[in-house]
């Protein structure tokens, strides 16, 4: 006969005292490892679902891609009539025209039948010193909105003109002099109401002022005169643009056209925006999910130990009670010759039992509750990539060290037990 | 083979100390049966329980086949214990959920042998417990139960085996299956020594003592 014959032997005989134990073990083994699990399938969810949108945003993009340039065929090019005199270097390194050419240029344009050419708006623009603002670098915008043509039915204008005794000011001069719409600014002498405060673009125009042509002309003392006629949504066969650039030169021939901001750019424009929106519904997805896990990781952070520690009494309370329901047979046992060391083993064997069992049905039971709870299906290759040998291994290791501990004081008093005191009571 | 000499044990409790044993002295070679008699409280089972090396007395020693008990480290006198002596008691103490074999074989958990269930079979047919052997100790008649713990006291061939009221709580057939295998034990060379209220034992018992208030008044010589 061994040790371990006596205590399989008990355990038969206290099935229930033995199942208590277990499902101690099983709960404590159950909730670590569905808590763990259910973080690893959250990580997996995590993973999945941002590549999933990842793929679907690329998608998109590629299909909005096709739009864009369809959209734009339609919508033609955007060109800008300068003075012929004016040096593009300087223009392009300096950002705005410093050459003027005479107002009625877009009168003679208007009065064609060119056919290519549509939406035009002629203005003016200076970089000057704002003297009322601490001699502020700005750029002084004149604008007139759009000139009609004569021979065709007018089209619905793309941009109103600003009226006389209004401006419109940039992000950074607003931002900078807490100018606000509705109030009343001087500049270069003359009084103005504000009525718009232009968002951010990050260009020239966040240091701009925009007000009437003829206004801006008197300040500068430029009257009858405009820096360039931008003409928007103009067409042309087959994207070529030297034909209205020829078109152009014979009614206007002290000019020059250039592409006003490219089709190119203006749909790099738009897929960087998109793109942008893109990255940040990406970003709030992830931040979600990570807040998520943290509210995971923090609820697992107490209830983990709270569930060990309250198993660990339960079993230490399991224990001392069947070592105080033994105590006639540890008596017996001490008298028919067995060492307090067998007796510490018989206590302890038990506890190991109790342990390695719990730890096997525990982690089935946390594996397959994380599951459920992560909503990860078992024939999903999720769920295969869930098991963890590892976490296995380690409850397998450390749940019969916990049922040993728990189990270890009311152990040592059945060894330590005097067997007189309790056969002479008997 | 037992040399209990000037054996006393005090037991100190709220209400003063109380001497179970005073001074006691016996000796008891092999192939003896001695009863010892005495009133309830008198240190009948003291003097069994000191004599098995389960108490340790206040003074004196106690020898067996030579070997002083209480001079052995405790681990080493368990297992001079399980090889030497033998315990039969009034109320059986039988393990309940072992089965009447399991229950002769518990001894050998101590001193693990080969031969041990070989061993237990025999006892169990000398006994006539051969048809009870997978049975619980709550499936035997109380005469079954002590012959279960008479085998179990004889698993590991003991020198010496220490009774205590074994015939107590037994009729007067069971009684003397007991007290026949006793007297058995001792023609084979044992010893026996067995503290009752039975008269019946001066049939057996080659001499019988009395122990009043922890002094032994008649060693039966």
């Amino acid at each position: 006969m061994k040790v371990w014959h006596l205590v399989i032997k008990e355990i038969k005989h206290k099935k229930l005292s033995f199942s208590l134990g277990v499902l101690s073990v099983l709960v404590a083994v159950g909730v670590l490892v569905a808590e763990l699990t259910l973080l690893d399938a959250h990580d997996l969810q995590t993973q999945y679902i941002l590549q999933q949108k990842e793929a679907e945003i690329q998608e998109k993009m590629r299909v909005m891609e096709d739009d864009y340039r369809v959209i734009m065929k339609e919508m033609g090019f955007n060109l800008l009539i300068l003075p012929k005199d004016q040096t593009l270097g300087d223009y392009y390194a300096e950002g705005y025209v410093s050459k003027d050419m005479p107002e009625d240029y877009v009168i003679q344009l208007s009065n064609t039948r060119i056919m290519t050419i549509r939406h035009l708006l002629p203005s003016i623009e200076q970089k000057i010193q704002w003297p009322e603002k601490g001699n502020r670098t700005i750029i002084l915008m004149g604008t007139r909105g759009e000139v009609p043509f004569t021979h065709f039915n007018p089209q619905v204008p793309i941009l109103e003109a600003i009226p006389p005794g209004k401006i419109v000011i940039g992000y950074e001069l607003w931002r900078n002099f807490n100018i606000k719409t509705g109030d009343t600014v001087m500049l270069l002498g003359k009084t103005f109401d504000v009525v718009t405060c232009q968002p951010e673009r990050g260009t020239k125009d966040d240091i701009t002022v925009w007000i009437d042509l003829g206004q801006a002309q008197q300040l500068l003392n430029k009257q009858g005169r405009i820096n360039g006629i931008l003409a928007l949504k103009c067409l042309c066969e087959g994207n070529d643009i030297s034909s209205i650039r020829n078109a152009v030169s014979e009614i206007l021939p002290n000019t020059q056209v250039i592409e006003f901001e490219s089709k190119s750019l203006a749909r790099a424009k738009a897929r960087d925006r998109a793109k942008a929106i893109a990255d940040s519904t990406l970003a709030a997805e992830r931040t979600y999910r990570s807040a998520l896990r943290i509210e995971r990781e923090k609820f697992a952070s107490w209830v983990i130990p709270v569930v060990i520690l309250g198993c660990t009494a339960w079993i230490g309370l399991l224990a001392f009670g069947n070592v105080r329901e033994r105590k006639t047979e540890i008596g017996i046992l001490r008298a028919l010759g067995l060492r307090s060391s067998q007796i510490l083993s018989i206590f302890l064997t038990k506890a190991f039992g109790i342990g390695i069992i719990g730890a096997f049905i525990g982690y089935s039971a946390g594996y397959a509750m994380g599951m459920f709870i992560g909503d990860i299906h078992m024939e999903t290759q999720m769920a295969t990539r869930l098991f963890n040998p590892k976490l296995l291994l380690l409850v397998i290791a450390t749940a019969p060290l916990l049922t040993i501990g728990a189990s270890w004081v009311p152990s040592l008093m059945a060894a330590r037990q005097d067997p007189a005191d309790i056969l002479r009571e008997e | 083979m037992l040399n209990l000499n000037m054996v006393s044990k005090i037991y100190s409790g709220r209400k003063g100390t109380i001497a179970a044993l005073d001074s006691v002295s016996m000796h008891i070679e092999s192939g003896e049966f001695i009863g010892v008699q005495g009133p309830s409280g008198s240190g009948k089972t003291t003097l069994l329980l000191a004599a098995g090396g389960l108490l340790i007395p206040d003074r004196g020693t106690v020898e067996i086949s030579g070997n002083n008990l209480y001079s052995m480290p405790p681990e080493k006198r368990a297992i001079f214990r399980a090889s030497e002596i033998g315990f039969v008691f009034q109320q059986f103490h039988l393990i309940s959920y072992l089965t009447v074999l399991d229950n002769i074989l518990v001894p050998s958990l101590a001193i693990p042998g080969s031969d041990a269930s070989e061993r237990a079979r025999e006892l169990l047919h000398r006994f006539n417990m051969t048809d009870r052997m997978h049975h619980t100790p709550s499936e035997l008649s109380t005469g079954e139960r002590q012959r279960t713990a008479l085998a179990r006291a004889l698993l590991n061939k003991p020198k010496l085996i220490l009774a205590d009221e074994p015939t107590g709580n037994l009729d007067r057939e069971n009684a003397d299956i007991v007290l026949l295998a006793f007297d058995e034990f001792t023609k084979s060379g044992g010893a026996v020594l067995m503290v009752t209220h039975d008269e019946t034992i001066s049939h057996y018992a080659h001499r019988t003592c009395k122990l009043i208030s922890g002094k032994i008044i008649n060693n039966g010589e």
